[in-house]
């Protein structure tokens, strides 16, 4: 029997151990997620020492300069102390590094790529005014942006009891909007799952099915 | 001066002085002689309140008179005159009880109970085991097996292609532009030139995933272009090794093309950053995802970097369409792709043979109805059971 052929049957078996859940919950389908969740976060850690193995090598080497080299392994260094609760606040230090520089990266990130290339393309289809169909999507497309956001807003615009009203009214328009966004994303999810049972069936027939 | 403070006087200092403190009775009189000060009118409601009979007509200086001198009886200070009595102040009845006006809610004290639980357990002591869930009613089970069984004759009927021709027809959908659009951009591309493909996702999507892989890789290989393959997964070296192996695959043996496994790029999006940083303008960045973060990690980034803008194809899991489908239409995006469909659609632009993916979407669109029409019949079942439980209320 090849390792493929082997690797076929135990992927065949552990998915109908999976689907034992339907019944109910059994030791077995248990295991079997222990086993899944477990060799991720093993083959994850061996991966993260084989990375800084090479890393230590290197620069042991001499292949990196020691002002690259360095900084990395004294601050990862640093961040073992986080274990141990009378030393955890050395561990602070590279842990302000990793999100200050992180948190940096990612704002400007956000900045320059959704939130202003998305308000331009929310606003584009202004620009072809003598497209009727493409002004209209605009528009319902700006007027159902403009209400999903007043859905967060946390103020209510005066007291009037007018006003009140018409805060209520846009506030319900935007969470029925928020509410078809949602239905649209478990769409997808439920799509994902569906392609994902296709192809544990698709698996465990491959041999018949001469794939 | 009291004689027991005389003998403590050091010898050799001058004599005491021969003033002494008044007696109780001297200093009576002389406070007598302040009633001939004005004396101050009280208020009418004032003097309502004053004590009525004779047992209580005290002039003001019975007020002032100290009370009876009480002498320490016993230890240390036994002898002693006013002394302050210590159990007057600090004593406290039986049955006391600290009364808040304001009662706390028992969730509060529920997770009190708990932190306090958790933060004394001795780290030694054997740790809790998750109880099993409660078992499902046979009425679940029913439900729920039933459930399975017909997605799964579904899913049977149409990979062992039991389907006739006119329902499948039926089933076809034209491919959407984004995917046109991606699909003219990477025939576009010439011999050498450098394509970035980011594969971000794990083996729990890989299922899905590796139908858009394929189909870009495919024609990646065909149009004889280098391709630097990367991830910022730990998971994701072996799944590039997997996809480039199955593109190798592809290739003729007189024939050579530049495969590059990159690996593993920790550090989130900084790396991201860097790692287009330091490519020497790349013609195309290809971004393949299942997770959402580490998608716009890649599409922010590039954004950022104003140097160089390389065009955008995206491909995502159906359960990332609706987050990827925003990036689409964005000035770098060249088109896109999101699940099976966008893979059986990239393939039918091509005008290549797709039968295992025609397949798989065939049951794919039988599903998706199955599970609606499931979704409707349980809505409609608990409207009316709501609705009769509402009502014998």
């Amino acid at each position: 029997m090849t390792l493929e052929a082997i690797g076929l049957l135990v992927g065949a078996i552990v998915t109908l151990i999976i689907f034992t859940y339907l019944l109910s919950d059994n030791p077995l389908y248990r295991w079997v997620l222990a086993l899944v969740v477990g060799s991720g976060a093993g083959y994850a850690l061996a991966i993260t020492l084989n990375f800084l193995y090479q890393w230590v090598m290197k620069s042991a080497n001499g292949e990196l300069l020691p002002a690259v080299a360095i900084p990395p392994l004294v601050l990862g260094f640093l961040l073992l102390f986080k274990g141990f609760p009378k030393l955890a606040s050395w561990g602070g230090i590279p842990m302000g590094f990793i999100l200050g520089v992180g948190a940096a990266v990612a704002i400007s990130g956000a900045v320059w790529g959704t939130i202003l290339p998305q308000a331009l393309a929310t606003a584009a289809p202004f620009a072809a005014a003598q497209d009727g169909g493409a002004f209209l999507e605009g528009f319902f497309i700006l007027i159902g942006t403009i209400l999903s956001l007043l859905t967060f807003s946390p103020r209510a615009f005066g007291t009037h009891p007018r006003s009140q009203l018409a805060v209520r009214l846009v506030r319900r328009l935007g969470q029925d909007l928020v509410t078809i966004a949602l239905a649209v994303a478990f769409v997808g999810a439920l799509t994902s799952a569906l392609t994902l049972f296709i192809a544990c069936w698709w698996m465990m027939l491959a041999p018949f099915l001469g794939g | 001066m009291p004689s027991w403070l005389r003998h403590l006087k050091p010898p050799g200092t001058s004599p005491l002085p021969s003033e002494r403190a008044p007696s109780l009775e001297e200093w009576a009189g002389s406070q007598a002689g302040a009633s001939e000060l004005d004396r101050a009118e009280i208020p009418s409601w004032v003097q309502d309140l004053r004590p009525s009979g004779d047992a209580h007509e005290t002039s003001s200086l019975a007020f002032r008179a100290e009370p009876p001198a009480e002498v320490e009886a016993e230890g240390l200070l036994a002898g002693l005159r006013d002394v302050l009595p210590a159990l007057s102040l600090i004593d406290v009845p039986a049955d006391f009880q600290i009364r808040s006006l304001a009662a706390v809610p028992s969730n509060v004290v529920r997770d009190g109970h708990l932190w306090q639980e958790l933060l004394e357990r001795p780290l030694n002591e054997e740790q809790t085991l998750i109880q099993p869930r409660a078992k499902p009613g046979w009425g679940w089970v029913v439900i729920r097996v039933g459930v399975f069984v017909l997605l799964s004759l579904v899913v049977l009927a149409a990979i062992l292609d039991f389907l006739p021709p006119t329902f499948t027809q039926l089933l076809a959908q034209p491919p959407p532009p984004a995917v046109a659009r991606l699909q003219a951009t990477v025939a576009d591309l010439q011999p050498g030139d450098t394509v970035i493909l980011a594969l971000e996702y794990g083996p729990a999507e890989m299922a899905e995933m590796t139908h858009l892989t394929e189909a870009l890789l495919s024609q990646l290989v065909e149009r004889e272009v280098r391709v630097l393959a990367v991830s910022t997964l730990s998971t994701g070296e072996p799944l590039i090794q997997m996809e480039l192996d199955w593109a190798r695959t592809q290739i003729m043996e007189d024939e050579a093309r530049e495969l590059i496994n990159v690996g593993y790029l920790p550090g989130g999006s900084a790396a991201v950053a860097q790692f287009l940083t330091n490519l020497e303008s790349p013609d195309l960045l290809l971004v393949l995802s299942a997770r959402p973060a580490r998608l716009r990690w890649w599409l922010e980034q590039n954004a950022l970097l104003a140097t160089q803008k390389t065009p955008v194809g995206i491909g995502s899991s159906a359960a990332l369409g609706p987050l990827a489908k925003a990036y689409f239409d964005l000035p770098l995006a060249q088109g896109g792709m999101v699940g099976l469909a966008g893979a059986t659609a990239y393939w039918q632009v091509r005008g290549l043979p797709a039968y295992e993916s025609t397949l798989r979407m065939n049951a794919l669109m039988l599903t998706q109805w199955l599970t609606a029409g499931l979704l409707v019949v349980g809505a409609g079942y608990y409207l009316i059971v709501d609705r009769k439980g509402r009502a014998a209320e």
